[in-house]
């Protein structure tokens, strides 16, 4: 995955926000999902359409602990979205 | 750092939080009560007057606001009303999960493509038979299996998550196995339910097609019809109506649920949050539980018991009394466990 690759909400999933915490319903499967704090941040910044690089940076302002791991961490949590179809990633170049 | 969602049922959290929260989380919204079928066991006898597109869409902004986010769509028949697909595609927009209960006969190929658009979750069919001359004979509509079977099939052929829904009364219960397979052939899943229910205007007619119990005895050890309508293990408190749970009829009428209708407010008379946050009966709902209903509290069937208080009131008069059909039900999940322990 390169840091370009331009991220998206998949329109079909069905979500809310509570107690910090959100919650994503799978399209088609009808599964729950629940994001950690972090997961639940990069959710809501994906409010509108964000490359990996934008999110990544964004949380290294963000997060005060080891920042080392935030991109490894952040491709790995977006190729899980991706599977899922909660997510959808453009890697063409615009 | 850590990415990955969590493990944790997802579910139990939300509930959790949203009951520690009183948010709304399962909404049942009741868009019309006219149908285009006349089944023999329906609660629903009478039409009632309509809320309007514009207002069933702006009351679907206040309840994503308060964070609703199962939606269930159900009627009637809720595709008889002109602007259904305008409030699917309208609650698709606000991320509710959309879960429609419907007879489907209305789905054709290019309906169908609509419903695809709106990405329900989940669409609940009806069925009340393994053929056309059982259905039919309990719709009292010729032609209703072939049309909902066709629709079954156009809704697969599109990706669409269908279960079948089937309420078991006399006159199919020798055959529920055959909705079974039906359900298998058509690659879906199926629910059964014994439970007839009065109807909402208090007429007991219904209750003339429920089972006796003992021969629901029968077929005790049969998981695919209990597993769905068992009670948790250990329960002892009420559902979550009133906690996290709502529902809104066709006149705009709110209540607790679909079964339990007192009227908590009106959606013409006071804003969705008002009559959630401050009606009496929401107030009153959140501090109950059945163990300290009088006739439950030292009840040694309570952890079996799946009381409803909306049917102890259709049936029994009052929501806090216990009711025959509940007290035996209890008795055969007991019954049930023993034979076949978890």
């Amino acid at each position: 995955m390169k840091l370009q690759v331009r991220i998206s909400r998949s329109p079909h999933v069905a979500w809310r926000e509570v107690d910090d915490a959100v919650y994503l319903v799978e399209p088609q499967e009808a599964k729950l999902h629940c994001l950690n704090s972090t997961g639940s941040s990069v959710w809501k910044l994906l409010d509108t359409e964000k490359t990996a690089e934008q999110i990544i940076s964004r949380l290294k302002q963000e997060f005060t602990g080891d920042l080392s791991r935030v991109k490894d961490d952040v491709f790995e949590f977006l190729e899980y979205m991706r599977e899922k179809k909660l997510i959808i990633l453009d890697e063409n170049e615009t | 750092m850590k990415t990955k969602p969590e493990k944790l049922s997802p579910l139990g959290k939300l509930i959790t939080a949203s009951s520690e929260k009183c948010i709304p989380l399962n909404l049942f919204f009741e868009l019309t009560h006219r149908c285009n079928q006349r089944c023999i066991h329906c609660c629903i006898s009478s039409p009632t007057p309509e809320l309007s597109t514009e207002k069933i869409k702006s009351l679907l902004n206040d309840a994503a606001e308060m964070g609703s986010l199962f939606l269930t769509l159900t009627g009637g028949e809720p595709m008889l009303r002109d602007d259904f697909f305008e409030i699917a595609h309208h609650a698709r927009n606000r991320n509710f999960a959309v879960r429609i209960f419907t007879n489907a006969t209305l789905i054709d190929g290019k309906t169908a493509d609509r419903l695809i658009e709106a990405a329900p979750m989940e669409v609940d069919v009806s069925i009340h038979g393994p053929d056309a001359e059982l259905h039919d004979g309990i719709t009292r509509t010729p032609g209703s299996f072939d049309r909902t079977m066709r629709a079954i099939k156009l809704l697969k052929e599109r990706g669409v998550h269908v279960s079948l829904k089937s309420m078991l009364m006399k006159q199919n219960f020798d055959r529920y196995g055959e909705i079974f397979d039906l359900a298998d052939g058509l690659d879906v899943t199926c629910r059964v339910d014994p439970t007839i229910t009065a109807g909402i205007n208090g007429d007991a007619a219904p209750l003339a097609h429920r089972i006796e119990p003992a021969r629901l005895r029968k077929i005790i050890s049969d998981k695919r019809v209990f597993e769905n309508i068992e009670p948790a293990p250990g329960q002892n408190v009420w559902c979550r109506v009133g906690n996290t749970e709502m529902s809104i009829a066709p006149n705009g009428d709110v209540m607790p649920c679909i079964q339990w209708r007192t009227r908590a407010g009106n959606v013409n008379e006071q804003p969705l949050r008002k009559i959630w946050e401050g009606s009496p009966v929401f107030e009153f709902l959140r501090g109950i539980t059945a163990g300290g209903t009088p006739g439950c509290r030292d009840c040694e069937l309570m952890s079996w018991c799946a009381k409803c208080p909306g049917i102890a009131e259709a049936e029994g008069g009052q929501w806090n009394k216990p009711y025959e059909w509940a007290c035996t039900m209890a008795g055969l999940f007991k019954e049930m466990e023993e034979i076949s322990p978890k």
